[in-house]
């Protein structure tokens, strides 16, 4: 019986103890189960109230309308409010948001769930200090609270979750709220120009290229009525290459009139708002480059545009005498 | 195998055949979960338990499992003690389930466990493979509890949660990460070989094979004599 000794036995043997095993696992699992589902439970709502204080238990609501980025909602026992789970596409990834209502719909507290946003950026909308803004809030006015600049996208996503956190709201508690609408402001668009419409733009008379260098500027203009004079000025921005290049145009003063950008090719969202009207315009009427703040979150871009004017307001000396006084 | 008293096999498991610092095995819990004691605690007492079951286990069935598959049984029946044991914790303390992690369900291919299986546990009776069991959990244990008292004292200041150092002193918060694991892995085992040197209980070590803490067991073996 060489055979049931080598391989029969061998086999039941593991088999027998695979299912006594297995007998086991099942016998704790059942005893265990309720336990470490109450456990989890818990923990649950623990989470859930952070965003509603006070709350001492809740039961999930079945959702019967369709709501696109709703992940779930849930109803406190005692009919205190509700916390709702939405979600939007952020900037890295989704932003969910764990918002709670009161029983009017006014919101209790919001917390960022898990979320890939940028650190410094987006991620600055994760804590817990700028979902604290929105407590109070209702439907009508959760759209007043300002985003986080350099974090358009996240602060846009942001405002969506909202807006379906208040139709999960809607839909979970059969109040019906009236949800105002995040309204696009129209993105401020970045716009390059070359040296000749910048200098047509800042100086309307006309300008005629002055012969020499002034102070290693290779590009400097006269007015032709002598009232101005433009020069093109560069600086490293973020990136080594290329250069941020910019018009300054000033007045016999030595006034800034203008500063337009040539050459921008700063990060989108972030350094590239250092180029826009609204912030080169604050450059207007300054006569050193020091009187305007650097933008938040664009530090390097700000400093460059910064010592490129101060190139052309040190070069102005040298040049002023050419300007009708 | 000789004879030797349920006490001595106790005791051998807590210093001189301490599975951590002096056989080095199961060394990548140890290192991972010893950032804070409490947590050395909770791993040391759930491989203990995991130890126990499995050496009682393996060592009543040590005559009915077919020497072909005894691998593949024992490997079984740790899993199931370990899977029990992680259903217990998360159940009724989920802290120290969540802390442990991974390395809860790694207990299964922790060598100390199988590796008592297959030196004590299938030779010897039961309740010398239970002695067996309890020695190597508690020196197991200690040896985790005494780096995870180090590494959270000197790291974080406190000692199960409890401020002993004043938190207005600054800690060492590399003995928590990595390579603090290692450092006071590293002195631990120097001051255990230390201990054992000056009591005459171990000759001088070798670099090499002869250095090796298996050497006897791997000599039997060359000598096809494991048996």
């Amino acid at each position: 019986m060489k055979f049931v000794k080598d391989f029969v036995i061998p086999v039941v043997v593991l088999t027998v103890i695979c299912v006594v095993v297995s007998a086991a696992l099942v016998f704790t699992y059942q005893a265990t189960k309720p336990i470490i589902d109450e456990a989890k439970n818990a923990e649950a709502n623990a989470a859930r109230a952070v965003v509603l204080p006070g709350a001492s238990g809740f039961e999930e609501v079945e959702l019967t309308a369709e709501i696109e980025g709703a992940v779930d909602a849930y109803k406190e026992t005692s009919g205190m409010g509700y916390v709702v789970t939405a979600s939007a596409q952020g900037y890295g990834g989704p932003v969910n948001l764990m918002v709670g209502f009161d029983a009017n719909g006014t919101i209790t507290g919001v917390k960022m769930l898990e979320h890939q946003e940028t650190p410094g950026f987006g991620a600055k909308l994760a804590e817990d200090s700028y979902g604290a803004g929105y407590v109070g809030k209702t439907a009508s006015d959760y759209t007043e609270v300002d985003g986080i600049s350099g974090a358009t996208v996240t602060s846009k996503a942001y405002k969506k979750a909202l807006g379906t956190a208040f139709e999960l709201y809607s839909a979970a508690s059969g109040n019906d709220v009236e949800i105002s609408e995040v309204v696009d402001e129209p993105a401020e668009e970045l716009v390059l120009y070359t040296v000749d419409d910048a200098n047509a733009a800042l100086v309307p008379g006309g300008v005629t290229k002055y012969e020499q260098e002034v102070d290693k500027i290779k590009e400097v203009y006269i007015a032709n009525d002598k009232s101005a004079v433009t020069m093109v000025v560069t600086a490293q921005g973020y990136h080594e290459e290329p250069l941020i290049r910019l018009v300054v145009a000033m007045d016999p003063t030595g006034a800034i009139i203008g500063v337009k950008p040539v050459d921008f090719a700063e990060t989108e969202g972030i350094g590239d708002r250092v180029g826009k009207p609204s912030y080169l315009d604050q450059y207007i009427g300054q006569t050193s480059e020091d009187g305007v703040d650097a933008l938040g979150g664009a530090t390097v871009s700000s400093n460059a545009v910064k010592k490129a004017i101060g190139k052309a307001i040190g070069a102005f000396e040298l040049v002023k005498g050419e300007l009708a006084a | 195998m000789s004879k030797q008293s349920n006490l001595k096999i106790l005791l051998n498991g807590i210093i001189k055949e301490n599975p951590v610092l002096v056989l080095i095995l199961g060394t990548c819990p140890t290192l991972a979960v010893t950032s804070l004691a409490v947590n050395g605690l909770g791993m040391g007492l759930a491989a203990t338990a995991v130890l126990l079951g499995s050496n009682i286990v393996i060592s009543l069935l040590r005559k009915v499992i077919p020497d072909k598959v005894r691998i593949p049984s024992y490997i079984v029946i740790i899993a199931g003690f370990v899977t029990i044991v992680s259903f217990l914790l998360e159940a009724y303390v989920p802290d120290i389930y969540e802390a442990l992690g991974l390395f809860l369900p790694l207990i299964v291919v922790n060598c100390i466990i199988l590796g008592r299986a297959e030196m004590f546990a299938n030779k010897n009776g039961v309740v010398a493979s239970a002695c067996d069991a309890i020695g190597m959990g508690l020196g197991f244990t200690l040896a985790l509890l005494c780096m995870g008292s180090i590494r959270e004292i000197l790291g974080s200041g406190t000692w199960f949660g409890l401020q002993i150092i004043p938190e207005s002193v600054q800690t060492m918060s590399i003995m928590t990460l990595a390579p603090g694991g290692f450092f006071v892995f590293g002195c631990l085992i120097a001051l255990v070989n230390c201990i054992l040197m000056r009591k005459g209980k171990k000759p001088k070590q070798e670099v090499g094979c002869s250095g090796c803490p298996m050497a006897g067991k791997c000599a039997e073996a060359a000598e096809g004599g494991c048996k």
